[in-house]
């Protein structure tokens, strides 16, 4: 009897177990396998069955429900979205969401995004793909809520039955065809309060929406293509000076010395003000610069000559990290019964977020209150740490939150907010704040370099187990992201939140019936900033155990489709990766040097399969076609997801081929687009195209970043398949096999 | 300083700034003209792209005194008497931007490549808009939408009315 036989056996017995007692026993057991996946070969995970999306929204749920919508005089209506919209579509989606369900015209309004609300603790945060999934069940139940009181003021105003009435394009409209425009009604409607109306709340059904579903453009794009989308350095704050920031080398040194002397003699240079930053947050002090213009502060910052303390970091390099981690990661234990085995060691390098609009935030601190502008993903965290280097109350903090120039993770920190508010204090000004890209670049909160170790074993032609030993760096989730998890009710240790967030957010699951799944992640803190990256662990835990898929494949001389379709989980991940090979034209012939590859990624209450091909002929390899097959649930803005799902095409040819940084005693070498390198128009594909899965789901899945471990694991895959090498070490285009 | 006088979006200006200065920071902070942004202040991201007399530049590295006597047009200029140039309409029709804070600088960059090729291939897209970057992954809807326009399909297109998106939240203000 092998092991396999024995996993089915205790299942079985489990199975059958019963609940006995006085009232309804529930004989069912949650996750175990029905007759018909009696031959299931995995072990459970409760994953499965919670994920942090889930908890997320249990942990924010009251504070979702408390949503501003504003039915104004003139029959337009005011949204503010409690998050940001980092270049998601959210706002658009959210809008969109809004305006079907309460029966409005999409162009009839007017979205903003809300300030900073410490009242609302975790129900105000961006990030982690479940903010469309999120509002989903919140912006329904309000626009019911908002139609019921119209419908009930026009009832009373008619005098006729509020059963009788209907809402349509911003009418309450009445049997005999007349008319109230919402505009007319909202007086009235607000005068009803907090009373039970009339007109009981009806949910608008799904069969019934007219803009859900309907592909949108971004709501904000003319403004976009006119220039008059404003970010947060394009906002008219009276009198407020240009800024940048000298930062140490190294990462946590400390300002010794500032002579400026030079810098006094370039026109237009105002002060060099040293700042301490918050270095228990990793946020770093240094010496900021205030010029007439940012051309004049850069230039005025590289003519300061500072002395720096050193930091803890000094002595330590890549290798040294590369010694930590082999010496934290844990060991993989099943051995090779004669099977055969995949036994690969990967490494993934510290990687930069580098959004466009790099750290930006305006300040203005006066004796009493504080007033800053920062794209926030988690502004009431940045409420709190700023309050307290600024010596006041979070009630005298107000920080509003511009659109952002892209963030990817980044901005769940709050960096330069917390330096502009230093800033102004010690000018008594109103200072903007923006990094230079070299700042940008060297002083990130990286997504962490790892350590890999995967061994998948096979007894009997069929995959046995499947190990996967992360080690990394600490991840920094103290930016209130750790907070859902530990909702504030226990000590805060990061570490242990880290490995909870590896197993809950889907890194640490394996979609297949792999035998038996063993994903573990081993950290340790180092003083260089680490925080998560789009997608967070899985784009590097996820990608490498697809890459591992396809090698197990050709071990068992299985075509690569076929393989994952035989093991995948479930129906639902087979129809996406049906999809995608069949859009994808899987198996197609293509000249030698060109490969397909594919990558599957489960998470957010999504599935995604990327087929891409690369061309390893030229210089460098190239991504020349892509088919993206996705299962996102209900499917709220067709083009803003597909444009997710695009951008995550290029994220993981970027980390694939192009994207890594080093460490060099405690400094990192990379300081802008000529040595930090991304995916650029020539090597990004000229086909492309993106399938949506019909919905069977009742609510929206995430697509920010489902996608990327999947693109990821297709780039490789692909460059294994064209040149015959295996990927162990990135980026491939510097370190090659 | 001196004062630098050039046309900008069909208007003059004047500017006493120091004809070193980038002509971005000059744009940007002297004449609170923010459609350029800022990306790497060294020319390799081209987010602050520009046209000086109908050619994309590089507004980070092009000293002001340069642009002296010459015709400069941003974002902001690129549509005409309230006419959109075709290649914004294809910009929002396509869905073009995500964050959008590279768009200006592609934009202009697409603007230029038509200006002098206005048939461009696959590999002329590749060639000329490899120096912008986007990090949102907009290439293949840029790529796109610069077809789109070369094929004429947006000489004569109505964009639909859309909602308004707030940059400043008052409710009273509107």
């Amino acid at each position: 009897m092998s092991i396999l036989d024995k996993k089915i056996e205790r299942r079985q017995v489990l199975k059958t177990f019963l609940v006995a007692g006085p009232t309804l026993a529930i004989a069912g057991r949650l996750g175990l396998p029905d007759a018909a996946e009696a031959a299931i070969r995995r072990t459970p995970d409760l994953y499965e069955h919670q994920d942090f999306t889930d908890i997320f929204m249990q942990t924010g749920a009251p504070f979702y429900y408390d949503l501003l919508v504003n039915i104004l005089p003139n029959n337009r209506v005011y949204f503010e979205m409690p998050r940001v919209d980092v270049g998601t579509g959210l706002l658009t989606a959210t809008t969109m969401m809004l305006a079907d369900n309460l029966d409005v015209p999409f162009e009839n309004m007017d979205s903003a995004q809300s300030d900073a609300e410490p009242i609302r603790a975790l129900g105000q945060l961006t990030g982690g793909s479940q903010d469309v999934r999120g509002l989903w069940d919140p912006v329904r139940v309000i626009a019911a809520q908002i139609r019921a009181r119209l419908t009930t003021a026009a009832s009373d105003h008619w005098g006729v039955s509020p059963g009788t009435l209907r809402t349509e394009n911003g009418y309450v409209v009445a049997p005999d065809g007349r008319r109230l425009s919402y505009g007319e009604l909202t007086a009235e409607a607000a005068k009803l309060g907090p009373t039970v109306p009339k007109s009981a709340p009806q949910i608008k059904k799904p069969q019934n929406y007219t803009l859900i579903g309907k592909p949108t453009s971004r709501m904000n794009a003319l403004d976009i293509a006119t220039g008059k989308a404003k970010y947060t350095m394009d906002l008219p704050i009276e009198g407020a000076l240009p800024t940048v920031m000298a930062v140490s080398p190294a990462a946590g040194g400390t300002v010794k010395s500032v002579d400026d002397s030079e810098a006094k003699k370039i026109p237009g240079f105002i002060a060099a003000t040293p700042i301490p930053g918050m270095p228990e947050m990793l946020i770093p002090g240094g010496v900021a610069v205030t010029a007439q213009t940012f051309g004049i502060a850069k230039k005025a910052k590289n003519a300061l000559k500072i002395e720096w303390n050193p930091g803890p970091m000094d002595h330590i390099s890549d290798a040294q990290i590369d010694q930590m981690m082999e010496k934290i990661i844990d060991k993989v234990i099943v051995p090779d019964t004669g099977g055969g085995m995949i036994d690969a060691v990967f490494r993934w390098p510290y990687t930069n977020h580098a959004p466009m609009e790099p750290n930006t935030a305006v300040g203005h601190v006066t004796k009493d209150k504080a007033e800053i502008w920062s794209g926030l993903q988690i502004p009431n965290t940045a409420v709190q740490n700023i309050a307290q280097v600024l010596g006041m109350t979070q009630e005298q903090v107000t920080i509003h939150i511009p659109l952002r120039g892209g963030a990817f993770g980044r901005y769940l920190f709050h960096d330069a907010a917390l330096q502009v508010a230093e800033i102004s204090q010690r000018m008594g000004k109103p200072i903007k704040l923006m990094y230079m890209r070299e700042e940008d670049i060297k002083r990130g909160r990286n997504r962490t370099a790892s350590l890999n170790h995967i061994r998948a074993t096979i007894v009997d032609g069929q995959v046995a187990s499947f190990e996967h030993r992360m080690a990394c760096p600490e991840m920094d989730l103290r930016h209130g992201l750790g907070d859902v998890i530990t909702h504030q009710a226990v000590k805060y240790d990061d570490d242990q939140v880290g490995k909870y967030f590896f197993g809950q957010s889907g890194s640490g699951h394996i979609p297949y019936n792999v035998g038996w799944r063993s994903p573990t992640l081993q950290q340790q803190l180092l003083a260089i900033p680490t925080g998560p990256w789009r997608v967070v662990y899985s784009g590097q835990v996820c990608s490498l155990n697809e890459i591992v898929m396809d090698e197990l494949a050709r071990l068992l001389g299985k075509d690569e489709y076929e393989f994952r379709r035989e093991l995948a989980q479930s129906d639902r991940h087979r129809a996406v990766l049906d999809k995608a090979a069949h859009e994808g034209q899987w198996g197609r012939k293509l000249p030698a040097g060109v490969a397909q590859g594919i990558g599957l990624h489960d998470e957010y209450h999504s599935i995604a399969v990327y087929v891409m091909e690369i061309d390893t002929r030229g210089p460098k390899p190239r991504m020349t076609r892509c088919t993206i097959a996705c299962d996102c649930g209900y499917l709220v803005n067709p083009k803003g997801a597909a444009n997710q799902l695009m951008g995550s095409a290029h994220d993981g040819f970027g980390v694939v081929f192009k994207a890594g940084l080093h460490i060099v005693n405690g400094t990192t070498k990379e300081s802008n687009w000529y040595d930090y390198k991304w995916t650029r128009m020539y090597d990004s594909a000229p086909e492309m195209s993106v399938h949506f899965l019909p919905n069977n789901q009742a609510e929206p899945g995430g697509v920010g970043e489902v996608g990327v471990p999947a693109a990821t694991a297709a780039a490789a895959n692909a460059w294994a398949r064209a040149t015959g090498k295996k990927p162990r070490k990135f980026p491939i285009n510097e370190y090659g096999a | 300083m001196p004062v630098i006088t050039f046309n900008l979006n069909g208007k003059p200006v004047s500017v006493d700034a120091d004809k070193d200065e980038g002509l971005l920071y000059v744009l940007r902070d002297r004449l609170g003209v923010t459609g350029p942004k800022y990306g790497c202040g060294v020319g390799l991201d081209g987010v602050c792209t520009s046209l000086i007399d109908g050619k994309a530049v590089r507004t980070c590295i092009t000293p002001v005194g340069a642009v002296e006597g010459h015709q400069v047009t941003t974002i902001e200029g690129l549509a005409k008497d309230g006419v959109l140039h075709p290649i914004q309409k294809a910009w929002v029709d396509t869905d073009v931007a995500q964050c959008g804070y590279c768009q200006a600088g592609q934009i202009m960059q697409a603007v230029s490549l038509l200006n002098e090729n206005p048939h461009p291939t696959d590999d002329d897209i590749d060639r000329v808009m490899g120096g912008n970057l986007c990090r949102c992954g907009t290439y293949f809807r840029i790529r796109t939408a610069i077809k789109r326009v070369a094929a004429g399909e947006y000489d004569h297109f109505e964009l639909p009315p859309v909602p308004r998106t707030l940059y400043q939240k008052d409710p009273k203000e509107e």
